[in-house]
């Protein structure tokens, strides 16, 4: 015995996305057809169990210190709506017009002033130049830079799947994280290196006419996980805010970029 | 209502949907705070008129991606129990309705993420296929398709409608 509806028009049935007339015309069939009506039935009452048990989240209150965070953050939009006009022209005009409101832009030079600015020029042949922290340069005590004008980090970068972790010669490791495309559709990595040292180094670099340029790094220090901290991941989002950055890249999508480079 | 009055309104389906997605208090809370942030910076490209929360979903959905795949490697684990007991963090006394809510609760924690979000926007937040379908950046049909397993799998979970879990095809054989 087989029947003209399939599991999901009695669902859309169920939950009211039927038309009309295709609703009318289920009504009457399940009216004569004991079968179709309990297949209805399990629908109906699945949406049910599901609001009743996820209902029960609602009933969690939003913990005081969320609640409180989100109220400074919309606070502090408000504030920052009101002087749009002093504050960041420049920045507004370097992001082209689907930049965040002046206040989010705020929040996001104020993290880390050379953010916006580490774009490393780079050597022709893949050299990926030095990076050297943002807010280096403070105690002339000497700036531990983390080199990436290597081989295997250059290796690691055209081949890594996102997710995927590579241990390099020297101890160390390559972490892939996402691959994206930016406005203006370069393709761009974002990954992490742990250093021997244990310090992380979070960086994005873009494949500009065949060669990798380093748009963004901050340097994580030590962490016992070998994850960088939120602090860091914060700067990189506001970084990410402002630059354009699309959503990451699909794996298929990044396996097809990265065979393109070779 | 000021958009950030209306975020703050919207802050309970907010963390329902980040928990839903992330099964552990901590990291929904950190998604709350980041689809608020991103909200804010970007709420000129917010079109009135249309549903503020199934555009703040999307938000949340693709800042959730992007943690994942973040994470991918860190392995991330998750602890069902956690949000289990969370749901009944009120301190209600075991009564049969809410064993069946915790069960209930844990059928749907045991979904796949890509079924329990499209549940959470249909059966809860009551938006619309095509609505889930925008938020989640995937066609209706899959959002169905999703939709029909995530319920199908529920209900035998639940023992709901325990004698259609045969197929129509062997119901039919023994009419």
């Amino acid at each position: 015995m087989t029947t003209p509806y399939d599991d999901e028009t009695l669902m859309a049935f169920a939950d009211g996305e039927l038309d009309d007339a295709a609703s009318a015309e289920l009504a009457a069939a399940i009216a004569g057809d004991a079968a179709l009506a309990r297949r209805v039935e399990l629908f109906r009452q699945t949406r049910r169990a599901a609001r009743e048990g996820l209902d029960a989240l609602s009933d969690a209150p939003v913990p005081d210190a969320l609640r409180a965070n989100i109220e400074r953050l919309v606070a502090a939009h408000d504030a920052g709506a009101r002087q749009a006009d002093v504050v960041s022209l420049d920045q507004r005009r370097d992001a082209g017009t689907d930049s965040p409101p002046p206040a989010a832009r705020k929040v996001a030079a104020g993290f880390w002033p050379m953010a916006a600015a580490a774009s490393v020029a780079l050597v022709a042949g893949g050299v990926i130049g030095y990076l050297a922290a943002p807010g280096s340069g403070g105690d002339g005590a000497g700036i531990r830079l983390v080199q990436l004008d290597r081989p295997d980090v250059l290796a690691a970068l055209e081949s890594v799947a996102s997710g995927d972790e590579r241990a390099l010669p020297d101890g160390g490791s390559f972490r892939a994280i996402a691959s994206f495309r930016n406005q203006d559709d370069t393709f761009c990595r974002e990954f992490e290196i742990d250093a021997a040292d244990r310090s992380t180094t979070v960086a994005v670099a873009c494949r500009d006419e065949a060669v990798w340029g380093v748009r963004f790094t901050v340097s994580a220090g030590s962490n016992a996980e070998g994850y960088a901290p939120a602090s860091s991941m914060e700067a990189l989002d506001a970084y990410l805010d402002a630059s354009g950055a699309g959503e990451p890249l699909s794996v298929d999508e990044e396996t097809q970029a990265l065979e393109a480079l070779r | 209502m000021s958009f950030g009055e209306q975020l703050i309104a919207l802050l309970p389906n907010l963390r329902r949907f980040a928990l839903t997605l992330a099964r552990s208090p901590d990291l929904a809370d950190d998604l709350v705070q980041v689809t608020c942030e991103k909200a804010l910076a970007n709420s000129t490209s917010f079109q009135p008129g249309t549903r503020l929360d199934a555009w703040l979903f999307r938000i949340m959905h693709n800042a959730w991606i992007d943690q994942v795949r973040r994470r991918q490697s860190a392995g991330q684990a998750v602890d069902i129990e956690d949000i289990v007991d969370l749901a009944d963090s009120d301190g209600r006394a075991d009564t049969e309705a809410s064993l069946v809510l915790k069960e209930t609760f844990a059928a749907i924690a045991a979904l796949p993420e890509e079924q329990r979000s499209i549940l959470m926007l249909v059966c809860v937040e009551e938006l619309s296929y095509q609505e889930t379908a925008d938020a989640l950046g995937i066609p209706v049909g899959t959002v169905m398709s999703r939709l029909s397993r995530a319920r199908k799998k529920l209900a035998a979970a639940l023992g709901i409608n325990a004698e259609l879990e045969r197929s129509p095809d062997s119901a039919g054989g023994l009419v």
